[in-house]
């Protein structure tokens, strides 16, 4: 497996509180990277870090090696690392605007597009986020039309029109219904042909469905690492067990 | 542990009702007292203004020039407005950049909140000490004279806070993983302010903005220093002196003569007029946004 990023004894503190402690985990291209853990484990902190999201957080303190391809993170620019590596957040959030305004959205910060281009972008993303069949007669219509589901795939949308390297998904199908979820979930199969999908979740099951390699964080540390499946059915760890057995439960 | 009966336990709970209703009707009265206080008060403003100025209010009044005393209004509304809108350019820009300055990353820092705090004193530092500071420093020391320059910037000093106030809370309220969001796409800090907190915040800023014109117009004391007055309309426009209808409620009342008092009852029914009607429109631009 090829990997896209390798994170070194990463150390996050905000204030006084550790929030990731040494860290060392690898995001291997083309696959869905799981990270499970309880809320409040520090795992969308270790998105955020991966996009530099952490950098808007006055009082966070952060050491440690990124690499992404190879090259540490903070050589590339910030801007130009939020482009590579795209986001999905955990609340479905469409900014307050068209369906087409909000796809464009990440294009158009960049200057200006030709229509047909932006258009073609647009049409593209939706049809990977599996929105196309559903939106494509009406696509000026405001984004807080659509259902929380749709909501959240058009968000995934505005994230692939960038074409980045790498998607990360943060606990992306928490507030969805079953249906709503389970499509999220199939999309994601599907992206891992073109993408790096990082998953965040607290679902176990969901990670047993999707993932190709597992690691659980637990108070910011990783305490275990696996390939597909087989970390989440057993494992030597206490607190692994413990936190399995909760969800479980 | 003592026992309690059903019944006693039953007699607690009404006499805790009882009380609690009591108490609950009390404070219902008090807050009826308290409104019809208030609107007694502001009633009572109206009508006396609404007696003394429009039973006298003319055309003519509003059509012509006057001294403050006798004559009309004419050059004391242009003024008003002249000197508002110099206000603005001088409060606007900083009061905008201040509110996205305050909600962006840098909100937390130390830095920040000590300028957040000068905003909060400048908002109760008093006119009449604007207008001296105003008087020494822009007429005399800049050499500005008694001008609309001077009196206009004297009045963005004291409209800067209410727009930059208002305005970060109107911006506060933009949704922090909108703004995430955008930063996740790509988006600098100027396209975060362009695009999201601006488009997004921008029904509370113009309640800000009117909120502050609101306050202005009905400005006096650093006028006298800044602005003077002026007989005519200002001619020399940013520098020369202006006329302003708060002066003619002044200046008009202390006059001899039943027409000095009719002048300064119209301008203050104008000013109370303007004021009530942006206010009413600053509250309509929110509704809308709801």
């Amino acid at each position: 497996m090829e990997k896209i990023i390798e994170i070194k004894n990463l150390n996050v503190k905000a204030g006084k509180k550790e929030i990731l402690k040494d860290v060392k985990l690898n995001i291997y291209r083309n696959k869905i990277n799981t990270i499970v853990g309880p809320s409040g484990g520090g795992k969308s902190t270790l998105l955020r870090c991966l996009n530099r999201l952490t950098e808007l957080e006055p009082n966070f303190e952060i050491r440690g090696e990124i690499l992404f391809n190879g090259k540490e993170l903070r050589e590339y620019s910030d801007i130009e690392v939020r482009r590579q590596i795209g986001m999905v957040f955990q609340r479905p959030n469409p900014f307050p605007m068209s369906i087409y305004d909000n796809v464009a959205f990440g294009v158009r910060l960049q200057g200006n597009v030709k229509k047909e281009k932006l258009d073609e972008m647009v049409r593209t993303s939706l049809e990977e986020a599996g929105l196309w069949d559903e939106v494509k007669d009406d696509l000026k219509r405001s984004a807080f039309t659509l259902s929380g589901g749709q909501q959240q795939r058009l968000c995934i949308a505005r994230a692939l029109v960038l074409r980045p390297e790498i998607l990360m998904m943060d606990e992306p199908t928490s507030s969805l219904d079953p249906a709503a979820k389970a499509k999220v979930e199939d999309l994601m199969l599907d992206l891992k042909e073109k993408y790096t999908v990082v998953l965040v979740t607290h679902d176990i099951i969901q990670a047993r469905k999707v993932s190709d390699y597992t690691a659980m964080i637990f108070n910011g540390k990783i305490v275990a690492t696996g390939e597909g499946r087989d970390l989440l059915e057993e494992s030597s760890s206490d607190s692994v067990k413990s936190f399995l057995g909760s969800v479980m439960a | 542990m003592k026992v309690i009966s059903n019944d006693e336990r039953a007699s607690v709970t009404w006499k805790n009702i009882k009380t609690r209703r009591g108490k609950d009707g009390a404070a219902r009265a008090l807050g009826y007292l308290a409104l019809l206080v208030m609107f007694g008060i502001l009633a009572s403003i109206f009508g006396y203004i609404m007696r003394g100025g429009a039973t006298h209010i003319t055309i003519q009044m509003l059509t012509t020039v006057g001294n403050g005393s006798t004559g009309g209004l004419l050059n004391a509304i242009v003024g008003t407005w002249l000197l508002v809108g110099v206000g603005l350019v001088f409060s606007l820009p900083p009061g905008i950049l201040g509110a996205l300055y305050f909600v962006q990353r840098k909100s937390m820092t130390r830095m920040a909140s000590i300028m957040r705090m000068f905003t909060d004193v400048l908002t109760s530092v008093p006119s009449i000490v604007i207008g001296l500071f105003g008087y020494l420093v822009l007429v005399i020391r800049f050499n500005m004279g008694f001008s609309l320059t001077a009196g206009g910037m004297a009045l963005g000093v004291m409209m800067l806070p209410y727009i930059l106030r208002v305005s970060e809370l109107s911006m506060k309220d933009v949704s922090k993983e909108q703004v995430a969001n955008a930063y996740a796409l790509g988006a600098d800090d100027i396209q975060v302010a362009t695009r999201i907190y601006i488009p997004q915040a921008i029904a509370g800023v113009l309640s800000g903005i009117l909120l502050a014109i609101s306050i202005a117009a009905g400005e006096t004391a650093q006028l006298l220093y800044t602005a003077s007055w002026n007989n005519s309309f200002t001619s020399g426009f940013l520098h020369s002196r202006v006329a302003y209808l708060t002066y003619v409620v002044w200046y008009g009342i202390d006059q001899p003569g039943q027409s000095a008092h009719n002048l300064a009852f119209v301008a203050a029914l104008i000013l109370i007029l303007t004021v009530t009607a942006l206010i009413v429109i600053s509250k309509y631009v929110n509704y809308k946004r709801r």
